[in-house]
């Protein structure tokens, strides 16, 4: 087995070389005892991807954020098929329907006001959804397109098609297939039902994913309740701005290690992206719920600085970000973790890149130059917003409402590969900000 | 089913639905690369989905689905070039004959479920960080400070306690024609 286990790793990640997946061949082909033993540990494999959820998240492979989890349609660069795909998932959304509740047949429809329509088609010919339109529906069937409502509650809802979302009352919807985000504001009490799960809303902005594996709920601001069909107890879980959950079709609760984000609030995903194939740390557990953020191309002027602060990184004067920094992909951290003397952030590059350090104190960790980072003697800035002990608000520009002024430094990580990033201090003093990371691609 | 009415059609989607696990896995065993079983399951959901009407509830769904699992993963290997080929054919036959077609897709996650329960701590928390988490091997290993190689071999292992746990349901009761 000592051989055979890094063999079959390698074979199972698909990055086995040529001469490895020969040698991998004839073991198998020449040993049944091997095969069946092959047979065993692909099988596992293969269950454990299913029930993690990750077989249709990693089908879509480049694709934008924006997905369905599920292993039925997948958009392929052949016209047909994916017209083919689109019209079983459309089957299985008709048959979806079918088993559905009758209950929203006798509900009133629900009335909204489109805020946001890119490219959207909604099913059953419910009319152009333009800025500004009101429409009165009891079952949102988004087949393509980014939409965004305001129903009279208040309520902001946002989809991604594919989706299929039923409409009971302006408080209270039931998502059959596909990612929303709702921003619940003020209207405590909004509730999202999935097969596997109900949401109801403290006062937040959140988001829900179900398909057939089961459901994520991702909190971005303020706090929810979860029900889960399968909880120990029956007690509701609370997840906090910064928290997300993992629903499994067998009712496993599962970690989100960390949330992608692309250019519209509705276009997260669970995992990484663009240039960070994965972050995780040291110190959260496997039942912990907190996520770091990976938000592809987000370094921007006001752009949030961690998951759990609504601080913002910004240029230190007017002229903005540095140049060579914007559009870099970025890493919300968790400020909460500033002051940790023992946290070890690991992040995996999936191409030779920049990485980028943003530091508020100097000399920095020994880990910073030990690891090979260089200061750069550029700096940005934090405009902070409310924190535990401050109320402070921020602003909508560049060298306006700076708190604090972070250093930038660099290393260049030519091949891609995981690189670990030490604590932000190393002893009772130190950083009084947790660092930022982020990333630019470096040219080949 | 000759002529697919809605229940019957809901049917078809509930027994199709249900299986996916055990065809991703089929699928995974015989091409030996799960981003290409991932398009092999995609493109079986298809065909099997044009058949709708040719299914005969009669007939077990199961070795129905899994003789067009298997049509489909002999299709796709003639399309992909020989290097991209992980067995061959005699190998890939005795893999698919030795295959268990037989068996619930839902009891099989729900005992796979009370086994992982059952799994030391340490090993239950690296299996959900590389499969729940979907962190690589080479990550798990840089943050552990290990050898990729112990990492793999530590996964190995905790397989082998699943399938071990997981017994009967794991035992050939018949393999894919």
């Amino acid at each position: 087995m000592s051989d055979f286990a890094p063999l079959l790793e390698a074979v199972l990640a698909d990055r086995a070389t040529p001469e490895e997946r020969e040698t991998f061949a004839v073991q198998i082909a020449s040993d049944a005892a091997l095969r069946r033993e092959y047979a065993m540990q692909m099988k596992l494999h293969a269950l454990l991807e299913w029930r993690g959820g990750r077989v249709g998240a990693r089908a879509m492979g480049d694709a934008p954020p924006a997905k369905n989890v599920t292993a039925f349609p997948k958009q392929d660069s052949s016209r047909g098929s994916w017209l083919a795909m689109a019209a079983l998932f459309a089957g299985l959304c008709a048959v979806a329907a079918l088993l559905s509740s009758r209950e929203v047949k006798h509900t009133p429809p629900v009335a909204m006001e489109v805020l946001h329509s890119t490219g959207v088609v909604l099913a059953g010919g419910k009319g152009e959804a333009r800025v500004g339109a009101r429409l009165a529906l009891r079952t949102l069937e988004l087949r393509a397109g980014l939409l965004r409502v305001r129903f009279d509650s208040g309520v902001i809802l946002g989809a991604e098609g594919p989706a299929k979302i039923e409409l009971l009352n302006p408080m209270h919807v039931r998502v059959l297939s596909g990612r929303i985000t709702a921003d619940a504001g003020d209207a405590h009490g909004f509730t999202v039902d999935t097969a596997r799960t109900r949401v109801v809303d403290l006062g937040t902005r959140f988001g829900v994913d179900a398909s057939a594996m089961g459901a994520d709920v991702v909190v971005f601001d303020g706090a929810v309740e979860v029900h889960g069909r399968h909880s120990e107890d029956g007690t509701p879980q609370r997840l906090g701005q910064g928290e997300a959950v993992r629903i499994a079709a067998a009712g496993a609760w599962m970690p989100i290690m960390s949330i992608a984000a692309g250019p519209e609030p509705e276009q997260w995903s669970t995992g990484a992206g663009g240039l960070f194939s994965a972050v995780r740390d040291n110190r959260r557990t496997p039942d912990a719920m907190k996520f770091y953020q990976v938000v592809p191309g987000g370094l921007r002027e006001d752009t949030r600085a961690y998951v759990d602060r609504t601080h913002e990184w910004n240029g230190l004067a007017a002229a903005g970000l540095p140049e060579f920094l914007r559009g870099a992909d970025l890493i919300r951290t968790f400020n909460d973790d500033k002051r940790e003397t023992d946290l070890e952030v690991t992040v995996e590059l999936a191409k030779p890149a920049t990485l980028y350090l943003f530091l508020d104190k100097k000399p920095p960790p020994s880990w910073v130059t030990t690891a090979g980072f260089a200061d750069l003697g550029v700096k940005i800035g934090l405009d902070e917003g409310p924190s535990p002990n401050r109320t402070l608000t921020t602003a909508t520009a560049p060298g306006v409402s700076i708190e604090r002024v972070f250093s930038v430094w660099s290393l260049e990580v030519r091949e891609p590969r995981a690189v670990k990033l030490g604590p932000p201090r190393e002893g009772p003093t130190g950083a009084k900000a947790m660092y930022g990371i982020a990333a630019q691609p470096l040219a080949p | 089913m000759n002529i697919p009415d809605p229940e019957s059609t809901a049917h078809f989607v509930q027994l199709l639905t249900g299986m996916q696990s055990r065809l991703y896995a089929y699928l995974c065993t015989l091409l030996a690369r799960p981003e290409d079983a991932r398009d092999a399951l995609q493109e079986t959901n298809l065909v099997l989905w044009k058949k709708v009407s040719e299914y005969d509830p009669k007939r077990p769904f199961e070795a129905w689905a899994f003789r067009f699992a298997h049509f489909q993963a002999l299709a796709w290997r003639k399309r992909q070039s020989r290097d991209r080929l992980v067995f061959d054919d005699t190998t890939f036959e005795a893999l698919s004959a030795e295959f268990p077609s037989a068996g619930s897709a839902e009891s099989e996650l729900r005992r796979l479920e009370e086994c992982l329960g059952k799994l030391p701590e340490k090993q239950r928390a690296l299996v959900e960080r590389r499969y729940s988490g979907g962190e690589s091997v080479n990550l798990i290993a840089e943050v552990e400070s290990k050898a990729p190689n112990a990492i793999a071999a530590l996964l190995y292992r905790a397989r082998k306690m699943l399938a071990d746990c997981m017994g009967a349901w794991f035992a050939a009761e018949g393999g894919v024609a």
